[in-house]
């Protein structure tokens, strides 16, 4: 399937060699590996830093943009109009070695932090959220099941076999309100000796008719409590022809994904060696919980790159206006300005509290999945008015099939799919709601700021703590960062004052957050109170963003993120969303950000917290 | 399918018709008079209790007459949201977005649109993706007025000259709701320039008994198919009382299928939601 072709361009093409003082002695990223699936990633050939991996994963990639690129966006839409996946990109993730990145260190792999793992994504995902999903953060998501709850011999042979090139892929559990995509149930009950049998049918699974091992989310026979839910990790390929299929149905022609979601499992009766159980009995749930708390966090950053795309392509349409080959255009360049600013600080605001989460993966793991969940809940707000406004920006080039247009049209197609709607939302809602009364008894009047590693891009990370990741821990350091902002001395310029008002705002709606939380009967499925907590939910989820923009402002000493106008606007924004009323942010906030936007777009430099230079 | 408008009054007994149309088609249209859904005293409690935060504030506290409507409107509002939960208006939140579009706060199963003009409110809900929905009076004079030019596409221009002379209000006007409708749909309403896309409107059906209600497909400025197959379309004529209103409904389906269940109540995971409390209660 993937032939790996070698690239047309030379080495590079245009990216700056990475620099740094552990980044010496530059790898030569521009030869794929011919027929690199089922081969021996070529770690040897890799600087091994983070920094490094992502750029030669954009150097791989090319510029997107270039009509020849067998990676670039031409020839991923003509993969995608033809529903099948685009095999040249795919062999040259093969030929980067993508699925070491998926593996623990200390298992032979690459992965030692989700940071670095979305770092080394995002080329994939600036340019196809389908293939980064279909071709890499569904394999990470079924391993990461493993590395935290399989055994020993389990986590080493799907090791293995990731090294050597396999996909996995995952069902999960069929939750609340469950659309198209999502739906299914699989069960599993004691069979004969010390197997187990697998009955039920889930319609949708990403992959599954390439993946060499597969994680099943199943119910048991017990009703209620930890012990009504298993994981089980299968080689579908050994499972008996007659009990389980992956049934294919062709993709409508409208459907987002649709290279990877044209199977699904159906199992009857079929038997289950006892070695397929992934970790003891009753865990199925939590296993399912905490992994998803990693998902959610790479989901959430992963996302951005989509709108790093989104916002250059307009950035490219406005400067081409101004330029005078559109003045004809109806379009205000004002209003235009505006929208552009808007665009890149709710990146760089939604990217703040993404890249927070995933560092608080490593750095605080007890309370991470709160976070995980949180970021969720604010994607499709995020997303969908981001790339709506900067549809007012493209004006008629909206129409445009092909290009960088082309591909904004995929990402609104394919990024509600990705991140499965309202029951992404409606599941993340359910893990943070149960704990919002503790949380806002325990940390909401914190006046403790969370570790200051956990606002630094790009710093070191402690080893991936995958015992210590709490299902569900009750607490949250992050919010505390807004009262010891608030508490800050006022600042020296006009923009300081505005922001060190605007955390004060925070505080006071912290404040309130608590009252009403406290004030609530407590939640329960079922409750007609539920829309009440989910609207709780939704403020405070705007909150901890506003934690994160203060904290990664706070702790950046130099450089753009260093400059209080990203973050005022960020508050502003999320302080309007919130309904609060605020002062209009000083003018020159904007005219920053408006010029940070021309000088990376010139510059050729990523939108997101890293400005990480790119091919195109 | 966009489902036709229905009417609804501050009694409640419309509502299984509008969760009716949320079942089948994952959209509903309705629309109240402003007089039925105005308040009798804005001083009640309960009036308090379910408008919450969208309690009339600043300057549209001192007109009367705006008041009265920014009261019915969002009355009408939260009671067509919480039917199609399921819920107590009075739990419901509006968030408005940066563009002043609404949405039900932590609420994301259902969307919603809101338009009002003269006597009419209308409202619009899709459990599907986004709406946006827009009415306008019929007799609105647009033609004329030079406006045609800020509005229409070439496509729609050509259209519009060959039609006879006493028709080019109507389309216009019809395309005007339909492309208001369009933009709220997307959260930019006139921010997004009216002449970067366009429709195309096909013949009015024979015995349908729904007047006006005519096929409708986007297209580019330059009228070819612009192959927006996730949207969806809906353009009727209202009487209400003696006034005939122009309503149009836009739905963009993001592609997720079918939810049966939209209902607040079960939109919490029970699984989940025992697994996170146990872990907490913990040892």
């Amino acid at each position: 399937m993937s032939t790996g072709v070698p690239p047309k361009s030379g080495p590079g093409r245009g990216v700056p060699a990475p620099a740094g003082p552990h980044e010496a002695g530059a790898h030569d990223c521009s030869t794929r590996r011919p027929g690199a699936t089922g081969a021996a990633p070529p770690t040897s050939r890799l600087d091994d830093s983070v920094r490094s991996r992502a750029a030669c994963a954009e150097a791989l990639l090319g510029d997107p943009a270039e009509p020849g690129n067998p990676t670039g966006y031409q020839a991923l839409l003509a993969a995608d109009r033809s529903a099948v996946p685009p095999a040249e990109a795919e062999a040259a993730l093969d030929g980067f070695g993508i699925n070491a990145e998926f593996v623990p260190r200390e298992l032979g792999g690459r992965f030692d932090s989700a940071e670095g793992l979305l770092r080394v994504l995002r080329p994939v995902f600036r340019r196809d959220t389908a293939l980064g999903l279909g071709h890499g953060l569904t394999t990470f998501t079924a391993a990461s099941a493993v590395w935290l709850s399989g055994s020993t011999e389990q986590r080493t042979s799907l090791a293995g076999r990731l090294l050597s090139g396999s996909k996995a892929t995952v069902a999960t559990y069929e939750t609340a309100q469950a659309n198209d995509y999502v739906r299914g149930r699989i069960s599993v009950v004691p069979g004969p000796g010390d197997t187990w049998t697998a009955t039920g049918l889930k319609p949708v699974v990403i992959n599954l008719r390439r993946a060499d091992a597969l994680v099943l989310f199943c119910h048991t026979p017990a009703r209620h409590g930890g012990s009504s839910h298993r994981a089980l990790l299968l080689d579908p390929h050994r499972l008996p022809a007659t009990r389980y299929r992956a049934i294919v149905r062709p993709a409508p022609e409208r459907a987002g994904l649709r290279a990877y979601v044209g199977a699904g499992a159906w199992l009857d009766d079929c038997p289950v060696p006892c070695d397929a159980l992934l970790g003891p009995p009753g865990s199925g749930m939590a296993t399912a919980l905490r992994t998803a708390h990693i998902s959610r966090a790479l989901t959430a950053a992963l996302v951005v790159a989509a709108l790093d795309t989104a916002l250059r392509a307009a950035v490219h349409a406005y400067c081409a206006e101004r330029s005078g080959a559109g003045r004809k255009a109806q379009n205000d360049p004002g209003s235009a300005a505006r929208v552009l600013v808007g665009a890149l600080v709710d990146l760089l605001l939604y990217d703040s509290f993404a890249v927070t989460t995933t560092r608080a993966l490593q750095l605080r793991p007890a309370e991470a999945g709160v976070h995980a969940a949180a970021v969720t809940s604010l994607m499709p707000t995020v997303f969908i008015d981001t790339m709506n406004g900067l549809a007012t920006v493209l004006g008629a080039r909206l129409h445009a099939d092909g290009g960088a247009v082309g591909a904004y049209r995929k990402f609104l197609r394919d990024v509600p799919l990705m991140t499965v709607g309202h029951v992404g939302t409606a599941a993340a809602r359910s893990t943070l709601i149960p704990q919002l009364k503790r949380l806002a008894h325990a940390s909401w009047c914190a006046w403790q700021e969370a570790p200051a590693g956990l606002f630094r891009p790009g710093a070191a990370l402690p080893p991936f703590p995958y015992g210590e990741l709490a299902l569900a821990g009750g607490t949250d350091s992050l919010s505390g960062t807004i009262a010891v902002a608030a508490a800050a001395p006022h600042g020296r310029g006009l923009v300081e004052r505005n922001l060190h008002g605007l955390a004060e705002g925070m505080t006071a709606e912290l404040r309130d957050l608590r009252t009403r939380v406290l004030a609530l009967p407590s939640p329960a499925p079922g409750s007609a109170a539920s829309p009440a907590w989910c609207g709780l939910a939704d403020r405070y989820a705007w909150v901890l963003a506003a934690a994160a923009v203060l904290g990664v402002w706070r702790h950046q000493t130099t450089g753009f993120l260093a400059d209080p106008a990203w973050a005022t606007l960020a508050l502003h924004r999320i302080a309007r969303r919130l309904g609060i009323r605020t002062t209009d942010p000083p003018p020159e906030c904007a005219s920053r950000i408006h010029q940070e936007i021309l000088a990376r777009f010139t510059e050729r430099r990523g939108y997101d917290l890293y400005a990480t230079p790119l091919a195109g | 399918m966009l489902s036709r408008p229905i009417a609804v009054a501050p009694d409640g007994r419309d509502w299984a018709a509008v969760r009716a149309d949320l079942s089948a088609h994952g959209n509903a249209t309705v629309y109240g008079q402003l007089a039925a859904w105005q308040p009798d005293g804005e001083h009640s409690p309960a009036l308090r209790a379910v408008l919450g935060r969208d309690w009339p504030r600043g300057r549209v506290v001192e007109h009367a007459p705006s008041r009265h409507r920014y009261i019915a409107s969002r009355l009408l509002l939260k009671h067509t949201a919480a039917a199609a939960l399921r819920a107590e208006a009075a739990d419901l939140e509006i968030a408005y977005g940066l563009t002043g579009r609404p949405s039900v706060r932590g609420c994301d199963q259902i969307d919603i649109s809101l338009s009002h003009t003269d006597t009419l409110l209308l409202v619009g809900l899709t459990s599907r993706g986004r709406i946006g929905v827009d009415a306008e009076r019929a007799d609105r004079r647009l033609y004329g007025l030079s406006m045609a030019r800020s509005i229409c596409t070439p496509g729609e221009l050509t259209a519009l000259d060959t039609l006879p002379e006493e028709e080019r209000n109507d389309r216009l006007v019809c395309l005007w709701t339909l492309k208001e409708a369009y933009t709220k749909a997307i959260g930019q309403g006139l921010r997004f320039p009216f002449t970067a896309f366009g429709f195309e409107l096909g013949p009015l059906p024979g015995g349908t008994g729904h007047s006006e209600c005519r096929p409708v497909r986007l297209c580019r400025p330059d009228g070819t198919p612009a192959g927006g197959a996730a949207w969806s379309f809906r353009t009727d004529v209202l009487h209400v009382g003696d006034v005939a209103f122009r309503v149009s409904a836009a739905v963009r389906d993001a592609g997720l299928g079918r939810s049966a269940d939209i209902d607040a109540a079960t939109m919490l995971d029970s699984e989940i939601f025992a697994a996170v409390s146990e872990a907490l209660a913990g040892p």
